[in-house]
């Protein structure tokens, strides 16, 4: 249990180590038993427990340490929704992903779409141009109007 | 030499031309496996045909799996296009059934390009009214140009234009790109409906959108009249260039891309 809670202060800060922008999951609730001045505190911690289990990743024997994927909540900042996937292996952070981003926020939407060249207006006129063939509206076939419109007359309509 | 076929399907006109050293014979032969392979689509498509897979599957009367393959594919494209235009492209009507329709016409268009390529032609155009997609050489040292419809008129092959783009790499200003696509309301109010709202798309009376891909292009095209000037911005994260007119005081006012490439202003 106590080289758990320490392999989570670890991957805390490891996260913060990570990115810089991202909103830090609450490093106060996570060891609200343990002390939260980092890493090389809590891994000390840990060695010095009752548990041969570390968190040091210089450390090869394992041991019996937490193996296995864990997801944060999602926390929303202003930048958008964000979630962190830590993965262990006998206790030592191996992996950490990102599955939400905050790419999709409207905020980061508004700030990518800020970065697009700007639309250049202009007023046109119709003119005599020569030209292959004419792009506009679809329009039904004027062989087909031409047809229907003479089926019409036909049946006395 | 210049050929040219038109071909009815979907109610529209389908204009094929073929330039270069092509008879009249195998102008005929690609003119008709093109009409056949348009048939087939609307056969298999159409929201107007009350035996329509589309319409079939509508009604809760067939499943997807029993369907034609090209059907999951044309969905999967609306799919594709609804979240590339964030939503405003979008394939689902109000009612809560599904209406393709918006693609299938270039969908299909694209689909027989193949056949156009065996003919031996220096170079083609295929084209249904707003799109058209060009291969090669043009009839003319001018490129393929193509005139953009004037949103007041009523659209057809003798709408006045406002402006010329040239697809293609030959002739002045050529774009390099060799698809065009256009869309508007077009008289027809309820034609394109924002997808947002339910309600008919207002914002922008038309959109022309160059590019290569010509289903993008109509997706992209159907999307910026929903979703205006914001929308043709945004095309532009996709490679596309964009235009869209807006009609005020019986003005016309363009919204470009600063890479929009056309003559006339």
């Amino acid at each position: 249990m106590r080289a758990q809670r320490a392999a989570m202060v670890v991957g805390t800060s490891a996260v913060i180590l990570t990115s810089g922008v991202l909103a830090a999951p609450d490093a106060d609730d996570a060891v609200s038993e343990e002390p939260t001045t980092g890493a090389t505190d809590a891994t000390d911690d840990a060695a010095d427990g009752a548990t041969d289990a570390t968190t040091d990743e210089s450390t090869t024997d394992a041991g019996d340490g937490v193996t296995g994927t864990f997801d944060g909540p999602v926390v929303t900042n202003i930048r958008g929704d964000y979630q962190v996937s830590l993965t262990f292996e006998n206790g030592v952070l191996v992996d950490v992903e990102f599955p939400v981003a905050g790419t999709d926020a409207p905020e980061s939407v508004r700030i990518n779409d800020a970065a697009l060249p700007e639309l250049e207006e202009e007023f046109l006129e119709a003119q005599d141009w020569d030209v292959e063939y004419v792009s506009g509206a679809s329009f039904t076939s004027p062989a087909m109007v031409e047809s229907a419109e003479a089926a019409f007359e036909e049946a006395g309509l | 030499m210049t050929l040219t076929r038109t071909v009815t399907a979907m109610a529209m006109d389908v204009d094929l031309t073929l330039v270069g050293d092509v008879s009249e014979e195998t102008a005929d032969a690609v003119a008709g496996f093109v009409a056949a392979d348009l048939a087939w689509v609307d056969e298999v498509f159409s929201t107007y045909r009350h035996d329509s897979w589309i319409s079939r599957l509508g009604r809760g009367e067939a499943s997807i799996g029993e369907a034609p393959p090209a059907v999951v594919e044309v969905l999967d494209l609306c799919e594709a296009f609804r979240d590339e235009t964030d939503g405003l492209f979008d394939a689902r009507t109000p009612d809560g059934t599904i209406d393709p329709t918006g693609i299938v016409k270039t969908w299909a268009l694209e689909r027989s390009r193949w056949r156009l390529g065996l003919v031996g032609a220096d170079g083609w155009s295929l084209g249904c009214a707003g799109d058209v997609t060009v291969s090669g050489r043009a009839p003319t040292d001018a490129g393929w140009r193509i005139g953009i419809a004037d949103p007041r008129e009523a659209p057809g092959p003798q709408a006045p234009v406002v402006g010329v783009v040239t697809l293609g790499l030959g002739g002045d200003g050529a774009t390099g790109h060799h698809a065009i696509a256009t869309s508007g309301l077009a008289h027809r109010s309820g034609h394109i409906w924002d997808p947002r709202t339910g309600q008919p798309a207002s914002s922008v009376a038309q959109a022309s959108v160059v590019g290569d891909d010509l289903v993008r292009c109509d997706a992209w095209a159907t999307a910026i009249v929903v979703g205006g000037k914001a929308a043709a911005k945004a095309a532009q994260r996709h490679g596309l260039e964009a235009q869209a007119l807006t009609v005020g005081d019986g003005r016309v006012k363009a919204s470009r891309t600063p890479g929009w490439r056309s003559k006339g202003s």
